[in-house]
């Protein structure tokens, strides 16, 4: 399969490259490359250290409107290789696979969707799912959506069941101007059994302006005993031209995760149930801020919570610069930690950003020995020329067993975009959104 | 090996320093140059007409830097003076001209409109009047101008009627899509529905950047220099993850199997369990653990009928009977899960 997946991918970039901007066709791509290099424990030497360098390469490649108006490609991969690593075996040395790789049909009128290949999948209450497979949308009229897919899971590592797959379907009415409500029906089979089945139901209503409902509610098939698997709804109001307000609900049964094949679907019966509020300030003016809390309840236990708080302020004559500050507290049934954290962006001019990025953590219960840890990250970034940017970054963290690293990482990236973009037509920033006050 | 509290000291010094040093540069870096110009003086002093400068905008179809009047056009009126460059500059010793600005790429016929409007510029420029510097002139807003006739394309999501492409040149979410405060906790319900609105402003792989149980690179190492953003996984969270898979744990269920988690837990023989794990007295008693979040029990544990568990938790066994009251199965008798117990 994962031959599949790269000759497709090949076949590809001469769709794309072949794709003519005279005929309405757009070619984009971009790739990053990252350099780390991080400490970690020698295991040959456990009072030591040793430094692991792997470089990344992220590739994306597409077009819309190729060859037939309609027709996109699209594709987005990965490369690892570790250049310097004394932990890893030799297996562990390469790493590499497409993320994401799409061959996309859209009709005229926009009433006939149609995409196969590697891809994300929304297909109604369910969680998203990586498929390699194929995905039909269709409006037929009167508002109604109807949608289906079909394809394989891939596994942990990119690998390849011709035993595990999925497939599923929607059925929705979506006037757009109020929202939508639809109903969703999801399988999957592992091992020649039912390993998942279920009925969804996913709701948006935005009937006012200043009011946006929206949730999910699941149903396992598969199970008598806790057949609610998931129920989730956000309120959100949109109090006036600064203020947002929203509570939120959600019912979670840990065992509706497991694959049904899974024999530790016997040992549950429990579920949760988290509650929860946020508010957000976000003016015209220096000041953005956002506060939330919410409550966690076990089955059979006291609860759990989370808190936090984040002012900013949006300075300079263009708003081009940031600096807040974020409390936060989340507590767990059997330990919580606060953080504090200071961060903040600075653009002295318009194709240099520099930030600065600090966090204590103070944990109730001690971690491997300590009850307060620390993070810094500095970073320094600019852009050469339109599309090429370069950043450099400095940071203290924590490797998992809790011990201080030094890490650094080189970004190099480059907006392919550019050779296809017309001659004098405008080129994104990463900040325009921001610092250029935005068309909006 | 230094521990993680040894030198916190002088490493928060450092960091608050280097913090200081950065904001203090800001009053010492140069701005970038600007034209001194007010239209409050101009338009409302000189009641000059908008078309005296603008002329060209009669026949401009496109969004671009050239609509906007050039120096010979001040020149009409002004003297220039040479290396008298403050007299419009705001940085003379670096001018810029004002074609290095960017446009966003929005599709905009001033030609067209013009005509709707019968000539009243303010009809969409309602501020120009009393702008006093070129940074008080805004582009018109698309919810307070555009939306009094573009309503309903808007409803119906025809942002490319306007907008080139918005992936190439991104804007600030308008209300209806702002992804300010409590987005990040909803976006999640409205993409299962209304990816082709995400599709408009983002690529196939964007919701892969964060979302991608596959990656090898989380987002916020990918994506460091954005810490205005809400990224997941933020800083060193694995050292914290104990403590959030278990608070919340629907949370790592959006992207995570618990079969990805075999890569540390079971591999590398991370995390383990706690003192009193197999005593029934103890808080710590690992029943009470697994009722609650059997998920992470089977992140290590599940390797199918040869699970360690029914070792002991069958009928006759220590662990007794492993169906809560009132569990049922329509899994075939026949099936493996079922026969490990059930020969």
């Amino acid at each position: 399969m994962r031959g599949v997946i790269a000759a497709v991918a090949l076949l590809v970039i001469p769709i794309v490259a072949g794709a003519d901007e005279a005929s309405g066709g757009r070619v984009y791509g971009s790739s990053q490359t990252l350099f780390r290099w991080y400490e970690v424990a020698d295991p040959n030497d456990p009072g030591s250290k040793v430094f692991q360098v792997p470089i990344y390469e992220y590739v994306t490649l597409g077009s819309d409107d190729v060859g037939v108006e309609g027709f996109s490609v699209h594709l987005r991969g990965f490369g690892r290789v570790h250049v310097v690593d004394p932990v890893a075996g030799e297996g562990d040395k390469f790493q590499g696979d497409v993320l994401v790789g799409t061959l996309s049909y859209r009709s005229p009128t926009g009433r006939v969707f149609a995409r196969v290949g590697r891809q994300f999948l929304f297909a109604g209450a369910g969680n998203a799912m990586l498929l390699d497979g194929a995905f039909v949308q269709g409006r037929p009229g009167l508002d109604i959506e109807v949608s289906a897919y079909a394809g394989y899971l891939p596994g942990p590592s990119f690998e390849y069941d011709p035993d595990r797959w999925a497939f599923g379907g929607r059925l929705a009415y979506d006037p757009w101007d109020f929202g939508r409500v639809g109903v969703s029906f999801g399988g999957e089979r592992g091992d020649g059994q039912w390993a998942r089945a279920n009925l969804g139901a996913d709701w948006a209503f935005r009937y006012v302006r200043w009011l946006d409902v929206s949730g999910s509610l699941l149903v396992d098939l598969l199970d008598k005993g806790t057949a609610l698997q998931e129920a989730r709804t956000v309120a959100s109001v949109i109090a006036d031209q600064d203020w947002r307000f929203s509570i939120d609900y959600g019912m979670f049964n840990p065992t509706g995760r497991l694959p049904k094949t899974s024999i530790f679907t016997v040992f549950t019966d429990s579920r949760y149930h988290a509650v929860g509020g946020e508010v957000g300030f976000f003016g015209e003016g220096m000041l953005e801020t956002r506060a939330y809390g919410r409550y966690f309840r076990y089955s059979g236990e006291s609860g759990g919570y989370e808190a936090g708080a984040r002012p900013a302020l949006r300075l300079g004559p263009e708003r081009q610069h940031l600096a807040g500050v974020e409390v936060s507290r989340l507590k767990g049934p059997w330990n919580a930690y606060t953080a504090i954290r200071v961060f903040g962006l600075y653009r002295p001019v318009r194709r240099l950003d520099l930030t600065a990025d600090f966090a204590e953590y103070l944990y109730d219960r001690e971690m491997r020995g300590d009850d307060r840890s620390h993070v810094v990250v500095l970073t320094a970034g600019y852009e050469v020329f339109a599309g090429a940017r370069v950043q450099a970054d400095l940071s203290v963290t924590l490797n998992p067993e809790f011990e201080q690293q030094w890490v650094g990482l080189l970004k190099f990236t480059f907006d392919f975009s550019t050779w296809a973009r017309p001659r004098g037509a405008p080129v994104a920033s990463a900040w325009s959104s921001r610092a250029d006050g935005g068309v909006f | 090996m230094k521990r993680v509290g040894k030198g916190r000291g002088r490493l928060v010094a450092g960091v608050v320093a280097v913090l200081a040093l950065v904001f203090a540069c800001a009053g010492l870096v140069r701005r970038e140059d600007r034209i001194k110009f007010s239209h409050e003086l101009h338009v409302q002093q000189q009641e000059i007409e908008c078309a005296e400068c603008h002329g060209d905008i009669q026949g401009s179809t496109r969004v671009e830097a050239s609509i906007l009047p050039r120096e010979a056009k001040c020149l009409e009126c002004h003297d220039k003076e040479e290396g008298r460059c403050d007299q419009c500059h705001v940085n003379p010793k670096e001018p810029r001209t004002w074609e290095s600005t960017r446009v966003g790429g929005v599709t905009f016929s001033h030609v067209t409109h013009i005509e709707v409007v019968e000539g009243r510029c303010e009809e969409c420029h309602s501020d120009v009047r009393a702008a006093r510097s070129p940074g008080e002139t805004r582009t018109p807003r698309m919810q307070e101008v555009c939306m009094n006739c573009h309503r309903q394309d808007f409803r119906e999501i025809r942002c490319r009627a306007c907008h080139e492409d918005l992936v190439e040149n991104p804007v600030r979410p308008v209300r209806l899509f702002s992804h300010d405060a409590d987005f990040r906790k909803r976006h999640g319900e409205l993409a299962k529905g209304d990816e082709r609105v995400c599709a408009h402003c983002h690529r196939p792989d964007f919701c892969a950047d964060c979302h991608s149980r596959l990656d090898v690179l989380v987002p916020d190492l990918k994506f460091s220099e954005r810490v205005d953003r809400d990224l997941p996984h933020r800083h060193d969270y694995l050292t914290r993850h104990p403590i959030e898979a278990r608070a919340d744990p629907s949370r790592c269920w959006t992207c995570h199997n618990p079969s990805q988690c075999n890569a540390c837990h079971q591999v590398r023989k991370a995390g383990g369990h706690p003192p009193e794990w197999m005593n029934p007295a103890s808080p710590a008693f690992h029943g009470r653990e697994a009722r609650r979040d059997i998920v992470a029990c089977a992140a290590c544990h599940d390797q199918g009928g040869a699970s360690n568990c029914v070792r002991c938790h069958k009928v006759g066994g220590p662990g007794g009977n492993p169906h809560p009251p009132g569990w049922g199965s329509r899994l075939d008798r026949g099936s493996p899960m079922c026969r490990t117990c059930h020969p």
